[in-house]
Formats: C-alpha cells, structure tokens, sequence
C-alpha cells in the first residue's frame, strides 16, 4: 500500500508539474509574465525598475522604450529630415563658432594679417 | 646692458607685449560671449516669443553677416596690419557673430529632445551624443581644420567670405527644413494659476 501511496503522490506531482510548464508557457507566448518573474522580487517593477502599483498605473518619468537599441535610434534620427536638420544645424554652427574664434584671435594677436595666408 | 638687465627687461617686454594680445584676444572672446550668454539667460520668453524656424534661420543668418562683415573688413583694409579703427569693427562684428550663434544654441536642445521623445523612442543619450557629435566634429574638422587650409590656400579675406556664403546657403535650408518643429513650451509652477 506504501508503494501505491508513493506511486499516485509522484503521478500527482507529475501532472502539477505539467500543469506548470503549460502555464508558464501560455503566459511566455501572451508576454504577460514568466515564472522567472514570478519568483525574483522585481516582479513588482517596470522595465526601468520604477514599481508599478497595484492599480495598474505606472509612476514613471518618460524613458526608452524597450527593443530600441543605440544604432537603430541613430539610423532613425538621420533619416528623419526634421531632426537630421537639426543635427545640420548643430554643426553649422559648432562650424560658425570655432572657425571664427581662431581665426580673429590669430588676426587680433597680429600672427596674421588680413591679407595674408598666414 | 649688463646681462642682470637683460635678464630682467626682455621677460617684462615678452610678458607686456603678450599680455596685450592677450588682451586683445580676451576682449573679442567676451564681446563675442556677452550675447550668446544673453541669450541663454532669456530662453524661457524668447523661446516662447520666437518660432524654432526663425531661430535656426536668423541665427545663422547672423552668423553669416558677422563672417561675411570680418571678410569685407579684410577687403578694406587690405595687406595692412589691423589698426584700432579696424579692430573695433571687427569686435562688432563679433557681437553679431555671437548673437546669431546663441540664437540656435538655446533652440537646439530643446528641439532635439522634444524630437527624439516624440520619435525616436525617447533615446535621449543618443540624441545628445549624436549632436554633440556633429557639433564638434564640423567644428574641429571644417570650422579649424577646412579653413585653416582654406587661409593657407586663398587668404583669410575670400576663405571668410567663402564660409560666410557657406553659412547664408545652410541659415535659408534650415528656416526651411525646419518649419515644421514647434517646440511645447509649457507653463511653470510659478506661471500656473
């Protein structure tokens, strides 16, 4: 009767198990959790580890979205002509403001005149 | 002269004449400072008052008459050195030159950031790490680099006014390239009601 006994308690814990790994599978595919997650205790925090209540809402400044990585964002920003003009824009004038600055320093200290080439 | 004399004048004669074009250098570096930061301190109401459009456009334009008005005093004043007169004008046109390059720097960043949280996923490092970038590689490359090669090859009269052409054609492409960002400038705390 003891072997009986073991034998259903060990059928019984096979099928929890099975049960599990369902489960856990079902909640990978709908993206809702994992039972990683389920375990650690960041369970309870966003992607940016700012804690999410229970009500649902996020307190969380706005950052990075997830699955954007640093080249992609880059590609992205120089094909977008509206910030691709401002990225121009910064280096015309990062070009204005040094060509300038030594330019007329080297005018004013007298190393070179105005019609020379140096 | 005994040698203790020559020991004690030429350093005090190297150290004037140095710290006169130090100064001169000193003046047109804080002339040309004084607006940009004048700028920067009215940001909040001139951002509001001032279209990013207009801002782009004018400041560079700005940047491009202060160039361009350093060429046409090198074409004045021709092989001549740079007498008072001279560097007067050109510590205006400095000023100038200042106040076009403040106008876009106040109006760069908050565009760039209001732009990549809207579109690029709110990458906020890498829009600050791509335009601090471009900053410094167009200045370094073509702002010392190209035109001290420019100076060598053609003088510093037609190297300024090629720059300052330069300028004018990227202030018009960016008034219109830029017509579209409309920057939200929100009300403060100490605005609210």
């Amino acid at each position: 009767m003891d072997n009986a006994d073991d034998d259903d308690d060990e059928g019984g814990g096979a099928d929890d198990a099975k049960d599990a790994v369902d489960l856990r599978a079902r909640l990978i595919e709908a993206g809702g959790a994992s039972s990683s997650a389920e375990a650690s205790p960041e369970k309870d925090r966003g992607i940016s580890g700012i804690p999410i209540e229970d009500n649902g809402v996020t307190y969380s400044m706005s950052g990075p979205k997830p699955g954007t990585s640093w080249a992609s964002t880059c590609v992205s920003m120089l094909r977008d002509p509206e910030t691709f003009c401002v990225v121009a824009v910064s280096a015309a004038m990062g070009t204005a403001e040094y060509s300038i600055a030594g330019a007329v320093m080297m005018l004013l200290s007298g190393v070179m005149s105005f019609g020379g080439a140096g | 002269m005994e040698a203790p004399g020559k020991f004690i004048l030429i350093p005090v004669c190297a150290i004037s004449l140095t710290s006169c074009f130090v100064y001169r250098c000193a003046m047109f570096l804080a002339i040309r400072e004084l607006p940009d930061v004048a700028v920067q301190l009215g940001a909040p109401a001139y951002l509001r008052a001032v279209p990013v459009w207009m801002t782009f456009g004018c400041g560079l334009g700005l940047a491009a008459g202060g160039t361009g008005a350093l060429a046409a005093l090198g074409a004045g004043a021709g092989d001549d050195g740079v007498d008072d007169e001279t560097r007067k004008l050109v510590m205006a046109a400095g000023c100038f030159h200042g106040l076009g390059v403040g106008m876009v720097k106040v109006a760069v960043l908050p565009a760039m950031s209001q732009l990549v949280e809207d579109r690029h996923g709110s990458m906020f490092g890498v829009g600050l790490g791509v335009q601090g970038f471009a900053t410094k590689l167009a200045g370094g490359a073509i702002g010392m680099v190209g035109l001290s090669f420019l100076i060598e090859s053609v003088g510093f009269t037609r190297a300024l006014s090629f720059f300052a052409a330069a300028l004018a054609v990227v202030a018009l492409a960016a008034g219109w390239f830029a017509r579209g960002i409309k920057l939200r400038v929100e009300a403060s705390r100490d605005d609210a009601p």
